[in-house]
């Protein structure tokens, strides 16, 4: 903050008037201005033109005010009716967040490992296959009755 | 003010959560209760009337999308107006050369201008008022869109310097200097009209 | 960009979720996942004397029980190779006897061993088998007195 004196050349016709007219000023800055104001014609005459032309802008401005409100109104609520029927939008956008998205897939593959696991050990194929078989003894082949598994039961000659 | 503030808050919170759950007639009072605000925000920036229709229409789309992640921690009416500022001074900025260009071309030789803006369809008050309406459209016309966004925020939305730099993302020393700077630009301005008066 | 691509990006993800299971349940693993074989291949000792089962080989007696009569199993030796496509292996067991292991390859699934056993150069036996994953076989073999040498082979790949 600027230190104010009474001095003023520093006052009149500076920023300080339109902080003051704002009301942007600390206590003791504003009693300071106060009173260079109420002794200066220059610095009370540009107050009284802020005034004025706070008063102008406000007209200006509102012109905006009260024309096509409702067309407006309609306007807004079509355009916010459109946004809703895109549902595969708003579909997509809670899919895809990453909240729901990655425990999704992680749970999807920890269902799929899972799941395969289970549809092979089902398979009730047998482990092994003799393909071929020549020997010198005598041979018997038996199977496991639990797991089919091939026993090769070679009895020695002699 | 605290009273006040307190029941905004209150019917706020509850349109909020009525906004939502995309409940439609929540929408329509929230676009009754800021539209004209708002506009007047957008038209003070862009100085374009049918331009700030469009913007508020945009805002109030940004608000549904954005509704699900709005947290109330500032209030629902600051947030659109932020949203506001940004669009229109985005506006501004793109279509400047433009804009400039068109207002230009409508001086005439002695100094006034038919000016397409004002399209006032109110009924005409004094002959005078219509003239300074112009006047200080010109001027403000003249001024950097970024000088007017704080004249806007301050002399019709009333904020602090201090709210102002928030929306805007300046400190008050540059908020403080450019109302400053808008002010004298405008008073010149007036000054004009008085003395062809 | 954004409705295209979203409702493409959903598309594929759901098609994606659904295809990919079925992909794995339908279809068996084809392809050779690396044609590396591993054998492994268990001594076991069985005897009608002794009253004794080696808790190392539990699980495989149990089976071997269900057809046999033998009181007691023993690891008396293990052996774990790993043979390529065309790679063999060799290596002695009880009896004076040898055994060879070679591997034909690994196709649809299934390795295929060539196995055999050679006594002071005369073949015992010679025996082709197919193996799925985590497959095995046992090839019993005479021992003195009534004893008998099981050759439990597991193979994966």
């Amino acid at each position: 903050m600027l230190k104010v004196k009474n001095n003023s050349e520093m006052i009149c016709g500076t920023e300080l008037i339109s902080r003051f007219y704002d009301k942007e000023l600390n206590t003791e800055e504003y009693s300071d201005i106060k009173a260079h104001i109420d002794s200066c014609k220059i610095c009370s005459e540009s107050l009284a033109e802020y005034g004025n032309l706070t008063d102008e802008l406000k007209i200006a401005f509102n012109e905006a005010a009260e024309s096509d409100t409702l067309k407006i109104e309609n306007r807004i609520i079509e355009s916010i009716r459109k946004k809703k029927r895109a549902w595969w939008i708003r579909l997509a956008d809670q899919v895809f967040t990453r909240r729901i998205l990655i425990p999704a897939v992680m749970t999807a593959s920890v269902a799929i490992f899972i799941t395969s696991f289970y549809v092979k050990n089902s398979e009730q194929l047998p482990g092994a296959v003799i393909t071929s078989l020549s020997s010198s003894e005598n041979v018997v082949i038996v199977q496991i009755e639990r797991t089919h598994q091939p026993i090769i039961w070679i009895n020695e000659n002699g | 003010m605290s009273n006040n503030t307190n029941n905004a808050d209150i019917d706020d919170s509850r349109l909020v959560a009525d906004l939502k759950n995309e409940n439609e007639r929540a929408y329509r009072q929230l676009v009754d209760k800021y539209q004209v605000k708002l506009r007047n925000v957008a038209y003070g920036i862009t100085l374009d009337l049918e331009e700030s229709a469009d913007i508020i229409q945009d805002v109030f789309l940004k608000a549904y999308i954005g509704i699900a992640k709005f947290k109330g921690e500032s209030s629902l009416y600051t947030w659109l107006r932020r949203i506001t500022v940004n669009e229109s001074l985005n506006w501004v900025r793109k279509w400047k050369r433009r804009f400039r260009w068109q207002h230009q071309s409508l001086d005439q030789e002695d100094g006034s201008s038919l000016d397409i803006e004002s399209e006032d369809a109110g009924p005409e008050s004094a002959y005078s008022n219509k003239q300074v309406s112009v006047i200080l459209k010109k001027g403000l016309d003249k001024l950097p869109e970024k000088a007017r966004a704080v004249l806007v925020l301050k002399e019709v939305e009333g904020l602090s310097y201090e709210e102002i730099g928030e929306a805007l993302g300046i400190n008050k020393g540059t908020v403080s200097s450019r109302i400053f700077y808008a002010r004298e630009k405008l008073k010149e301005c007036l000054k004009g009209v008085e003395s062809e008066e | 960009m954004d409705k295209k691509m979203y409702k493409f990006a959903l598309g594929w993800n759901l098609f994606l979720l659904i295809i990919i299971p079925l992909l794995v349940m339908f279809f068996p693993e084809t392809g050779n996942c690396g044609q590396l074989v591993r054998v492994d291949v268990k001594m076991i000792y069985a005897s009608k004397d002794k009253k004794s089962i080696d808790p190392r080989v539990q699980d495989l007696v149990r089976d071997l029980n269900s057809e046999f009569v033998y009181s007691s199993y023993e690891l008396v030796g293990q052996k774990i190779i790993t043979l390529n496509d065309g790679e063999k292996s060799a290596f002695e067991i009880r009896g004076g006897r040898k055994l060879i292991i070679t591997s034909k390859g690994v196709s649809a699934g299934k390795a295929s061993l060539e196995i055999r056993c050679i006594k002071e150069d005369s073949e015992i036996i010679k025996t082709n088998i197919d193996f799925r994953k985590n497959g095995d076989t046992t090839i019993a073999l005479p021992a003195k007195k009534g004893d008998k040498l099981f050759l439990h082979i597991l193979v994966s790949f």
